[in-house]
């Protein structure tokens, strides 16, 4: 399959254990930058993680909790709505403004 | 303003150069792309003294989807120039800094931008696949379109090989292309990661490093591989007895960092987070990188690393930053609605303005860094920091002595 065609989810995936999380590490499931599981007082940890649509269900019967809590790909796909279309800069004639406020200025530079 | 596309961060960077000549440079990174894209960052600060103030660098968008970072990059060195430029002092929310500071940060800094550093993977994610992560080589992936790409930030040169360095269970990274987390084919196998290489081996007076990725709302010091511990300097990545044990929490194996660094490193990042949350009052986490998982061949660790296998190099407090809090659902995302990123993007300036004043140097900092460089304090032991400052007092107190004597003489 195509990975433009790719349908990731935003998940939350419960384990039973850090030990019984740490197979789905070894085979690949993106945890993001650094996998953070949170870890409740029974043991049980939860992560974030982003997966395929396809993958829901197999994950399921293996024994994981998992929660949907975002479509990734349907978000992204808003969001690239979003971007620059071409240059808004023309090539580096007109500079850029940051988004903090200047205060106590003295002068406009020209 | 929007999400700039990977075109616009160019032109971003050569306008502020054009606009700010006197305070901003282009540096053209030497390595493309496997798109053949030439990527650019932007040392600011007074043309006077290049090279022997300290610096501090800022990489952004090492991953494709986490577009922020290189927005970030941009808004922070626009207000940095534009600040400097017209007398101004800059604000964020509820923190303010005065125009003397920020202006302090022009002349006793160099500070290195390096917004978009994987821009075929941020035009992928932009373009095609939102949650496209890794670059765009294609090398290993045999044709298969579902293993394309490395991921930049597991293919530096700490702990790459993780299959003979790291636990079997805990490697940190992966060695199958298919996987998000991909290594590569070697360390710095990558375009993007010899970039940011380059910066810091041709610019040796950076001394601090940010990477900005998202989303989770951390603030991350050394170390990334394992848990931190400062009593055995012998249980380090350097240590080939070592391998094959690194990556599990609570076991033997901790990884070395002197207490000092441990100190600084935390201190500093408590400090960015302190004018992060003074925004608005977000609240991110300062911890070290290592939290029950661990990474190889990430960024940081490899910039903290590079003074330890060579001590020639400057030591480098190296840090990453996770912007975005995964309790606001509107925040835990690599792509935010972009209102809601401008709300990032202030907290997270707002904490690199504040890196950037805790990175000055400290008044026994004056001697040229070509020379402690030549003799970094860690050759000098334990107390090998206090050895400048008190040769310079001792040089001090020495002349004065001496003019007091010759006073007395001729009195």
């Amino acid at each position: 399959m195509d990975e433009s065609q790719r349908h990731v989810l935003q998940v939350l995936i419960r384990a039973r254990d850090l030990e019984a999380l740490r197979p789905l590490l070894l085979e690949g499931f993106d945890f993001g930058c650094r996998l953070h599981p949170e870890q409740a007082a029974d043991g049980s940890v939860t992560a974030q993680a982003y997966v395929e649509e396809r993958e829901l269900e197999p994950l399921r019967r293996r024994g994981y909790e998992v929660r949907v809590i975002a479509d990734a790909t349907a978000a992204g796909r808003e969001r690239q709505a979003e971007v620059g279309r071409d240059d808004r800069f023309e090539g580096g004639r007109i500079a850029p403004r940051g988004l903090g406020r200047k205060t106590g200025k003295r002068s406009r530079r020209q | 303003m929007t999400w700039l596309n990977v075109k616009e961060v160019e032109s971003a960077l050569v306008g502020l150069a054009a606009a700010h000549s006197d305070l901003c440079e282009r540096i053209t990174l030497p390595n493309k792309t496997f798109e053949k894209r030439t990527c650019s960052a932007v040392r600011i600060g007074s043309k006077a003294g290049v090279g022997s103030r300290i610096g501090i660098l800022f990489t952004g968008s090492v991953h494709g989807c986490e577009w922020g970072g290189a927005d970030i990059c941009v808004s922070f060195a626009s207000d940095l120039l534009e600040a400097v430029a017209t007398g101004s002092g800059l604000a964020y929310g509820g923190k303010s800094f005065t125009a003397g500071e920020v202006k302090a940060i022009t002349t006793s800094l160099d500070v290195f931008v390096f917004p978009c550093v994987n821009p075929d993977g941020r035009h992928y994610s932009q373009q095609t696949d939102p949650t496209w992560r890794k670059n765009r080589n294609p090398a290993s992936s045999g044709g298969d379109p579902t293993r394309i790409g490395v991921d930049v930030n597991r293919n530096f040169d700490f702990l790459w090989d993780f299959a003979t360095k790291m636990d079997s269970l805990a490697p940190g990274a992966s060695s199958d292309p298919k996987h998000f987390n991909y290594h590569g084919t070697a360390a710095a196998s990558e375009p993007e990661t010899r970039n940011v290489a380059w910066l810091l081996d041709s610019y040796p007076n950076i001394r601090w490093f940010m990477d900005i990725h998202c989303h989770k709302g951390d603030v991350l010091y050394s170390w990334g591989d394992d848990q931190d511990q400062s009593d055995d300097p012998s249980r380090s990545f350097r240590a080939t007895a070592w391998d094959g044990k690194r990556g599990r929490a609570g076991d033997a194996y901790r990884e070395y960092i002197p207490a000092g660094d441990l100190s600084d490193a935390s201190a500093a990042a408590e400090r960015f987070n302190g004018a992060l949350t003074a925004v608005r009052g977000t609240e991110y986490a300062v911890i070290p990188g290592f939290d029950l998982y661990p990474t190889s061949g990430a960024s940081d660790d490899y910039s903290y690393s590079r003074h330890l296998v060579d001590i020639s190099k400057a030591k480098v407090y190296a840090f990453t930053l996770e912007y975005g809090l995964s309790s606001r659902p509107e925040e835990n995302t690599f792509q935010p609605a972009w209102p809601v990123m401008e709300e990032i993007i202030l907290e997270v300036s707002s904490g690199m303005v504040e890196l950037c004043l805790a990175a000055r140097p400290s008044p026994f900092h004056w001697l040229p860094i070509r020379y402690r460089r030549r003799w970094p304090w860690e050759l000098w032991g334990p107390f090998g920091r206090w050895i400048w400052p008190a040769l310079t007092l001792a040089a001090v107190v020495g002349v004065a002595a001496i003019r007091r004597a010759l006073r007395g003489r001729r009195g």
